[in-house]
């Protein structure tokens, strides 16, 4: 998420855990595991509600991943199906911020030691927010950066994001200001209650479809194996021929193409479980975030 | 023997009995009681308590050794402890006086096995203080089997709550063991299974006349385990233990103070 200060990009990032469906009692199981063996479960209280999480962007490797002297679980352990929230991404280390590359793709992390070599459990939904430039506001209408052009401030500012990290991302929003007269308008019907159904909804479908194919631990379209995705997020022929063109268009990655299709496989089954259509890939493609951006940052 | 006799020792057995008037045994009785010390016909006198050691949300079994035999008066911890386990017997001691017992001036060694794996944590006082208390008798030997223990030991000999409880205790059920851990921990490691048989004392006092079954310690749990311990049967093992096969209640050990 990106976006001025003061839009509301932290707040909605805080939010996100009430829409999430609750813990299976399996996955419950494995996060309290995590939280006892970081002594994080006062008073034997366990709750099914989802895990979130947000470091400090001073926080250490270590502190994020694990590991120091007694090879503890770290913030992404403790997230363990639950949320990561990173607020102002670029403001971390940019070695603690590569350190969860490989903790995002095989969702466990291996912390090995001279006295240890212990794996947990990392499979986390990874949040963050920044400011699109140092400045704050480069892509307000009317705004000048103060020492440079709003391009240059921007570029620079994303510079500290490695490319490999950006690529990781499925959805890329650009947060807009919220104005006074839009705090006056009256409050959205939907609120969390409402789309939080709708999520349970789209995940039933889900877990419907992998108990099916008879993959076991896998419940989301998230964690499904690559070769299966081609299968089940099959588009129709207007749909392929858009995401051809958007993938050399965009110099998309092999990952980022199969990004793409799990996330459409989503939106598809947040619009009812049905096949994957033209609009659901032009909607997943457009939250893949600009081609200059992932190239300006690389 | 009279000697012995007189300083709570039971001679046919060889059990020690250690009441808050005796502790200070003298030397020469030690040596001779430490050579009958034991299981009657066995030269076995090395206490065994089982715990776990972690390995990041695994467990593995580990195996407290307690060895009290003649010799200079040392208390050794071997077996791979960090800082905290080796600090560890300055709070045993502790805990033991102050529950009534002290450490036999006798050489006291203790292992942590498999001795080439590292431990670490403040979780092995429970099971140590256990150990040492089986050894000296202030427990009967067989009261331990078939439990896992831990827990960490104030110098008062309060148990206060550790880490890594709830992996431990789904450790244990799949061992089919029982569980002996604090009490504030008695919620979390309640959610293992509602099978587990689980001992969640406050104190070193109250774990040893729960043994001794002058005061059972069984549903003495914190509200919220307590509600479930309808569930979970807690401690149906302990109430086994109360009458071991083979040996009457007279010979069982005046444990503690009765405090």
């Amino acid at each position: 998420m990106s976006g001025a200060p003061g839009t509301g990009k932290s707040m909605l990032a805080q939010r996100l855990p009430s829409i999430l469906p609750p813990l299976t009692p399996r996955e419950l199981l494995e996060v309290s595991m995590i939280h006892s063996v970081a002594g994080a479960l006062a008073g034997g209280a366990l709750t099914d509600r989802r895990p979130f999480r947000a470091p400090h962007h001073s926080a250490s490797m270590p502190a994020l991943v694990g590991g120091g002297v007694h090879a503890k679980p770290g913030e992404i352990s403790l997230a363990h199906n639950g949320v990561l929230f990173l607020d102002e991404l670029p403001e971390f280390q940019p070695q603690v911020l590569d350190s969860l590359r490989q903790p995002i793709e095989t969702g466990e992390v291996a912390i090995a030691r001279v006295n240890h070599r212990v794996v947990y459990p990392a499979r986390f939904q990874l949040v963050a927010a920044m400011n699109p430039c140092r400045c704050g506001s480069a892509n307000e209408p009317g705004y000048a950066c103060k020492r440079m052009p709003n391009e240059r401030c921007i570029a620079q500012y994303l510079g500290r994001l490695s490319g490999p990290l950006i690529d990781r991302f499925d959805l890329v929003i650009d947060v807009p200001s919220v104005s006074a007269a839009d705090l006056m308008m009256p409050p959205p019907r939907e609120g969390s209650a409402e789309v939080s159904a709708r999520v349970a909804a789209a995940r039933n479908v889900q877990l419907a479809r992998y108990a099916a194919l008879g993959l076991d631990g896998v419940t989301c379209n998230a964690a499904a194996p690559a070769s299966l995705i081609e299968t089940i997020a099959d588009a129709d022929d207007s749909g392929l021929r858009l995401l051809r063109d958007a993938a050399e268009r965009l110099r998309l990655s092999a990952r980022g193409y199969h990004r793409v299709l799990k996330l459409a496989r989503t939106l598809a089954d947040l619009d009812g479980g049905g096949a994957v259509r033209r609009a659901h890939l032009a909607e997943a493609l457009s939250y893949r975030g600009a081609p200059d951006r992932a190239a300006a940052a690389a | 023997m009279q000697a012995a006799a007189a300083a709570g020792l039971d001679g046919g057995q060889g059990q020690l009995i250690v009441t808050p008037s005796t502790f200070r045994l003298r030397r020469q009785q030690c040596s001779a009681n430490v050579r009958m010390a034991g299981k009657p016909g066995g030269a076995n006198m090395v206490a065994r308590v089982s715990t776990v050691a972690f390995e990041g949300v695994e467990c593995r079994p580990v195996d407290v050794q307690v060895h009290v035999a003649s010799g200079t008066v040392v208390f050794n911890i071997v077996g791979l402890g960090d800082k905290a386990v080796r600090e560890s017997q300055e709070r045993v001691r502790s805990a033991l006086t102050a529950s009534g017992l002290a450490l036999p001036a006798k050489r006291i060694t203790i292992n942590l096995a498999p001795a080439d794996l590292p431990k670490e944590g403040s979780h092995y006082d429970l099971p140590i203080a256990l150990g040492v208390m089986a050894a000296i008798g202030a427990v009967p030997h067989d009261a331990l089997d078939g439990c896992a223990v831990i827990g960490e030991l104030a110098l008062d000999g309060a148990i206060s709550a550790v880490a890594g409880v709830l992996p431990a205790a789904i450790a244990a059920n799949a061992a089919g063991k029982g569980l002996i851990c604090p009490a504030s921990c008695g919620p979390e490691a309640a959610w293992a299974s509602a099978d587990l048989d689980i001992l969640a004392p406050r104190s070193l006092i109250q774990l040893a006349n729960h043994f001794k079954g002058s005061h059972r310690r069984c549903r003495g749990l914190s509200p919220p385990c307590a509600r479930r311990a309808r569930r979970s049967r807690i401690c149906a093992t302990s109430r086994a233990r109360r009458a071991p096969s083979g040996r009457s209640r007279s010979r069982r050990p005046a444990a503690t103070t009765s405090s």
